[in-house]
């Protein structure tokens, strides 16, 4: 405890300098022994090579207890969350609460297995914006989320952090408003039918007519099994990431947390939903599922899987307006839409999709839709538009088209009408750079 | 009628670039052409009995002369396709030949603004001015300015960015 530092009496229990869980260092070298232990048996077991191996075993986990011991956090009086680390160099580093981007709590296989959780905190800002406080007890690591959320929206003061202990699951906000939860087997049997699913499919068929005609090759059988495979391993780790899917509303933004070995859990606030897409594969058509993805501000560009990119990963289209209704009210992506469709000619460039492509200014949103296979429709606010860019390779110069992009934030939802007509697509540019300029003058200040 | 001209309502007063530019193009090319070249004319005169090296060497030495002429005598267009214009609210960029993009950015957008100039863009005084925004594919640099320019550009879109606010 640090006697000398004000109290921050809002803080609660993380006033006070803390450490990381004490199993962390028994955790970090389990984490890293498996590759150890591999090398060893790789380049052949003698006693040499086994006592390295054992004494590396041996000086890791002393290094990564000093590192442990040397690593505290807290929150300081002024809101931040300070942390310090380092053993021969000593790093103090402080995130402003009130600039909170994110607070996310991971449990990779091992940490769950023995009841801890790792959590992340982001803050909006420059290169030294998020820390991984890893590993911290199921409570601790929860307690402290809410603890930070509760700070970045300054209502501690109504009371509510007294929270009961309850025993709930670890993740389980106990604000929550409004839930829903994708069935598991609704979430295989989507996964099952995707699109690339069905190219390893064809990849099957092509392989057993390979062995049709080359009965005694083998080849057909060792294509066949590596298609199965490589459509089975896709299944599972889509399967296992996302499974137990259920997203959430409560007070403190939109909550989401799937994942069957290692559990992922989201907050964010709907301000930072910057683009919403709609993607419906062919053989998801008949049973009207579709899903949405999402491009989330403030997730960091270098990892493209740090933050959530799928809003939900299956949906009923008639369970749409339910969920825009409770989770995104300001987006409108149901009403009936003035479509600019793309030129005639544009079926030269793109023969299956030219049909559907179209790009729409609305007083809200601008949007796109595409695909042939699979439909995609995209929608972004005038106001999040970073730039707006017109493209034209040399195969739309002879048809006379370009393409117009509206660029968002780093994700999976891309803004991008093709096939348009170069001068509509010129014209649609100025006009959504006037409706971007109307937007931003009316969008109030972006706090939550 | 061009992109450009559709994008900025029929005018053509884009502003250019520095024609210097076409001389450190054209150098830039030559530094990465000769060394390659020599690497693979050494290759070629030592005396290994190894066939399938030479013709891999020989194939390499014809992709680069071809690779590099084309670029050469792309140079003075693609320099005289850069423009770039500063609006109302936004600053756009036009470029290209073979793939051809206008890219506006209001100034409500911009997070930064880069001025860079490398050791060789140093050499021939030029230096590129580079917009970012929140989005990774917003994709405007305008390289080929005198430095003062390219300061220049950069303190008025500072500060438009400033009064446009955030």
């Amino acid at each position: 405890m640090n006697e000398l530092s004000p109290m921050n009496t809002d803080a609660g229990g993380f006033a006070t300098v803390q450490r990381t869980s004490a199993v962390t260092p028994v955790l970090q070298i389990l984490n890293v022994s498996p590759g150890i232990i591999v090398t060893v048996f790789l380049i052949g077991m003698d006693v040499w090579i086994g006592g390295i191996a054992a004494g590396l075993l041996i000086l890791g986990t002393f290094g990564y207890w000093i590192s442990w011991r040397k690593r505290t956090f807290w929150i300081n009086a002024e809101n931040e969350l300070e942390v310090t680390s380092g053993v021969l160099f000593r790093r103090s580093r402080r995130l402003r609460i009130s600039r909170l981007q994110s607070v996310d709590i991971t449990r990779p296989l091992l940490a769950r297995v023995s009841g801890h959780s790792s959590l992340k905190v982001e803050v909006a800002g420059g290169g030294d914006s998020r820390v991984v406080l890893s590993y911290l007890s199921v409570e601790q690591a929860q307690g402290l989320r809410l603890k930070i959320l509760d700070l970045a929206k300054n209502d501690v003061i109504s009371g509510e952090s007294a929270r009961p202990e309850s025993d709930a699951p670890a993740h389980a906000d106990p604000d929550v408003q409004w839930q829903w939860k994708v069935p598991n087997a609704r979430l295989v049997a989507s996964l099952a039918l995707t699109t690339s699913t069905y190219f390893l499919i064809i990849g099957a068929v092509v392989s057993v007519a390979v062995a049709v005609l080359d009965p005694f090759g083998g080849t057909g059988l060792l294509t066949l099994a590596l298609a199965l495979g490589g459509a089975g391993v896709s299944l599972m780790s889509g399967v296992t990431s996302l499974f137990n899917f259920s997203i959430g509303r409560s007070k403190r933004g939109i909550a989401i947390s799937h994942g069957l070995f290692t559990t992922a859990n989201y907050t964010i606030s709907p301000i930072r939903v910057q683009a919403v897409g709609l993607i419906q594969p062919i053989a998801w058509r008949p049973f009207g599922w579709y899903q949405v993805a999402i491009n989330v501000a403030g997730t960091d560009q270098n990892s493209q899987k740090s933050g959530p990119r799928v809003l939900i990963p299956v949906i009923y289209e008639r369970d749409l307006p339910e969920l825009f209704s409770e989770l995104l009210p300001a987006w409108n992506l149901g009403s009936d839409r003035e479509w600019t469709t793309a030129d005639k000619s544009s079926r030269w460039r793109f023969p299956w999709q030219a049909r559907r492509l179209a790009v729409s200014v609305n007083p809200d949103l601008f949007m796109v839709r595409s695909g042939a296979l699979t439909r995609r429709l995209g929608a972004v606010p005038h106001a999040r538009i970073q730039s707006i860019r017109v493209t034209q390779g040399p195969w739309e110069r002879k048809l006379g088209i370009s393409t117009l992009h509206a660029d968002s934030v780093p994700g999976s939802v891309r803004l991008s009408g093709r096939g348009l007509r170069s001068s509509v697509a010129a014209q649609t540019a100025l006009a959504e750079l006037d409706r971007m300029a109307g937007a931003r003058e009316l969008t109030v200040s972006e706090n939550w | 009628m061009t992109i450009a001209e559709l994008f900025s309502a029929g005018s053509s007063d884009w502003l250019r670039v520095n024609p210097k530019l076409r001389t450190y193009w054209h150098a830039l090319i030559i530094l990465t052409a000769v060394p390659l070249l020599i690497v693979a004319a050494v290759v070629l005169v030592f005396e290994w009995n190894v066939a399938i090296l030479k013709l891999m060497a020989l194939i390499f030495i014809g992709g680069i002369v071809v690779c590099g002429t084309w670029s050469w005598f792309l140079v003075t267009r693609r320099v005289r396709s850069i423009g770039y214009r500063i609006e109302a609210r936004e600053l756009k960029v036009s470029s290209g030949i073979m793939f051809r993009r206008v890219v506006s950015v209001p100034f409500a957008r911009m997070q930064l603004v880069e001025v860079s100039a490398g050791p060789l863009e140093r050499a021939f005084s030029l230096a590129s001015v580079q917009l970012h925004t929140a989005s990774a594919s917003t994709d405007a640099t305008i390289p080929g300015l005198d430095p003062e320019r390219a300061a220049e550009l950069r303190d008025a879109l500072a500060s438009h960015s400033a009064t446009a606010g955030l």
